[in-house]
């Protein structure tokens, strides 16, 4: 069979008769999108290896219960989002220091001679600093390509409140990164 | 689509309209076409986009590739071993229901009406009676 010519859902319903191939398929596909979606979310590597390798272990186990009443992205981004989630407010609860507003005060990121690398951790940080709803629309709109019918799902709110957190982010986003990085 | 929209649209989306929900995209693009002013409004969001995109994305290791397959044979080996331990506790209740119900069913048959088969079924089960 050709695995890779199947959609994700026909994928789900043979990983429910245990079929190893269609789950290493269906890994190949969404592995890299997993890693990088729960390192913007959480910003700790580590952490979002981990919640991508869980969520796969429970596609093997629970694949034969899922119900194709949505996409499988849209089903697999809600539950990575979840417990990317989790894994935010357990690290504050656990008293990891939140990142510091740099943009406010730091003098030394006022020069224009920037490194790349240097405006890559700036924008990173600045991603990380904003409200989780505004930070979750932003890399699921944005960074991830999902459709709006699709992100607004994911985050359980209509197409225009969606909109509403993506205007709201970019605002803070543009004001915060503007003073900081000159072109 | 007026100006205000195409902005509201912008501040959302940001410049590249293909990202943009797909309803809006033609009538933007014909706005575009029409007052090429929209294009110094897009500009202005192209440059937050570039900002965006100097975060890149993360890659998958591969030993994490690895560990999640490893972990998913070790467990089709543990739920292949529990089917073949059902299934086969099924084949021997039937299998020795169908003895059961052989044997008593054979024993009813008149001695001349048995075929050899079935005598030898009747003699290796013991006698019935």
């Amino acid at each position: 069979m050709d695995y890779e010519a199947l959609g994700d859902e026909e994928l789900m319903l043979c990983i429910a008769k245990k079929d190893d191939a269609a789950f290493r398929v269906l890994v190949d596909r969404y592995l890299d999108k997993a890693v990088s979606f729960c390192t913007r979310m959480v910003r700790a590597g580590d952490a979002a290896e981990d919640i991508a390798q869980d969520t796969f272990a429970k596609i093997w186990r629970s694949a034969g219960t899922w119900q194709p009443t949505a996409k499988f992205s849209t089903w697999f981004f809600t539950v990575l989002h979840n417990a990317s989630l989790n894994e935010i407010r357990k690290r504050k609860s656990h008293g990891e220091t939140e990142l510091e507003d740099i943009f406010a005060s730091s003098e030394a990121l006022q020069d224009e001679r920037l490194m790349v690398k240097q405006r890559s951790e700036l924008v990173q940080k600045a991603l990380g600093l904003l409200p989780e709803r505004q930070k979750s629309a932003l890399v699921l709109c944005y960074y991830e390509g999902l459709s709006q019918r699709e992100a607004a799902a994911v985050l359980n709110v209509t197409e225009g409140a969606l909109e509403s957190l993506l205007s709201r982010g970019r605002k803070t986003l543009e004001e915060r990164l503007t003073s900081v990085i000159k072109e | 689509m007026d100006n205000t929209l195409f902005e509201q649209l912008a501040t959302a989306y940001g410049a590249d309209i293909k990202r943009w929900p797909a309803q809006h995209q033609p009538e933007a693009r014909e706005l575009l076409h029409q007052r090429p002013a929209m294009a110094e409004i897009l500009s202005r969001y192209r440059r937050l986009d570039a900002m965006l995109d100097l975060d890149p994305p993360a890659k998958a290791s591969a030993a994490l590739k690895e560990r999640i397959l490893m972990s998913a044979s070790e467990t089709f080996i543990v739920w292949f071993s529990r089917e073949l331990r059902r299934y086969a506790m099924l084949f021997l209740m039937v299998a020795a229901a169908g003895a059961w119900v052989g044997a008593s069913t054979l024993g009813d048959i008149p001695m001349e009406e048995k075929t050899l088969d079935q005598i030898l079924i009747v003699n290796a089960l013991g006698p019935s009676e």
